[in-house]
Parts: C-alpha cells; sequence; structure tokens
C-alpha cells in the first residue's frame, strides 16, 4: 500500500515536471502560449514592396 | 537594440529602395509590460499611427520593468502623437488585442524565437547581429544571391 502511494506520488511530481517544461512561458506573465484563443492571428506590420527579393522578419519586445 | 538604432537605416537603404520586404511581429516576453506595450501599438494601429508608435516607444525605453510601458505611460504617448486618447484608452484597457500579441508570440516561439531582436532573413534566423553592418553585410549577400 505504501508503495504504491510512493509511487503515485513520483508519477504526480513527473507530471507536474512535464507540464511544467511543456507549459510555454517562462516570464509568469498573463496569456502564456496555452490561452492564445483558437483561430488568433498574429499582427500585420509590414514596409515594403512585396516583390522586394528580399524578406526581413524581426521577432521584438519594446522593453 | 537592434530596432531603436537600425531601422531607420535599414528603411532608407533597404526598404525605400525596393530591395526588402520589412516585417514586424510582436515578441513579448519579459513581463506584464511587453504585453501592454505590443497591445498598446495594436490600439495605435487601429488609428493609423502604428509606425509613429512603434518608434515611440523604442525612443522611451529605459530598461525592463521600470514602469516606462505600464497603461498610464502608453496613454500618455498617445497624447504625444495626437491620437484619439479616449479611443485609444478604452481599447488598451479592453485588453482586446492581447489574442494578436499572444498569436505573435506563439508563432515566434513556434518558429524558434527565444530572445529578441531575433531576425529572420528569407526565413533563416540571422540573429544575433552585432550592429548594423552586419545585417546590411547578410541583406547584400542575400540580395546577390537572389540576382
Amino acid at each position: 500500500m505504501r508503495t504504491r502511494t510512493v509511487a503515485l506520488g513520483l508519477a504526480a511530481l513527473l507530471a507536474l515536471a512535464v507540464a511544467t517544461a511543456c507549459g510555454g512561458d517562462q516570464d509568469g506573465v498573463p496569456g502564456g502560449d496555452s490561452t492564445v484563443p483558437p483561430g488568433a492571428e498574429g499582427s500585420q506590420h509590414v514596409l515594403g514592396s512585396p516583390q522586394a527579393p528580399v524578406e526581413l522578419i524581426e521577432y521584438a519586445d519594446f522593453q | 537594440m537592434f530596432a531603436r538604432s537600425a531601422s531607420p537605416q535599414l528603411i532608407e537603404e533597404y526598404v525605400n529602395t525596393g530591395k526588402v520586404r520589412y516585417v514586424f511581429k510582436y515578441f513579448p516576453f519579459l513581463g506584464d509590460e511587453s504585453y501592454y506595450a505590443a497591445e498598446a501599438a495594436e490600439c495605435a494601429s487601429d488609428q493609423g499611427k502604428f509606425w509613429e508608435y512603434h518608434d515611440l516607444l523604442f525612443s522611451r525605453w529605459q530598461g525592463e520593468g521600470v514602469g516606462t510601458f505600464l497603461p498610464d505611460k502608453l496613454k500618455a504617448y498617445a497624447a504625444e502623437l495626437s491620437l484619439d486618447t479616449q479611443a485609444f484608452a478604452a481599447c488598451l484597457d479592453s485588453r482586446r488585442h492581447e489574442a494578436t500579441a499572444l498569436a505573435d508570440k506563439r508563432d515566434g516561439a513556434q518558429a524558434g524565437v527565444k530572445y529578441t531582436p531575433t531576425l529572420f532573413l528569407n526565413g533563416q534566423v540571422i540573429s544575433p547581429m552585432r550592429d548594423y553592418e552586419d545585417l546590411k553585410t547578410k541583406i547584400e549577400e542575400a540580395l546577390n544571391e537572389g540576382g
């Protein structure tokens, strides 16, 4: 009985560890990746011609 | 920070000459103020002033989590640009653009973004860049490959 309890406890800890590792945001703010509404679309801020031979995408944080 | 220092040169030299198409995406990962700033930029975009607001935010950068991008400050910046402040405040307070910032972050994370700024040149990560000259070299290489 005790062995089973320990095993269940370890399984719970393992599940928690996996969930933490896969949970997306590390910054602890509201709006982790798991809360992106289904179908949400990103921003559309583009400068320049669609025919330009080179596309440069910048991911930035204003902070 | 790349966007503060190099973008004007990049725009003048490559975007305005038709050589480069520049796409800006949010990757808010430094806390609440990162999200507020991104959402505020979207609110400015609603009023047709995204790039002006974008430039203003980068010009006001003082550090991480120092209060520069709290909602009251972001509303004051909107007033500086003569935006409709009531509409802007309503937009920001509603958090209506949170999903857009989240979606950008999701897309960036899926593409492998882990820090900012991260730059993709024709789909390939080229950051971290030392300076504008470094970026310029990469762009010229890409232009030569394409031409």
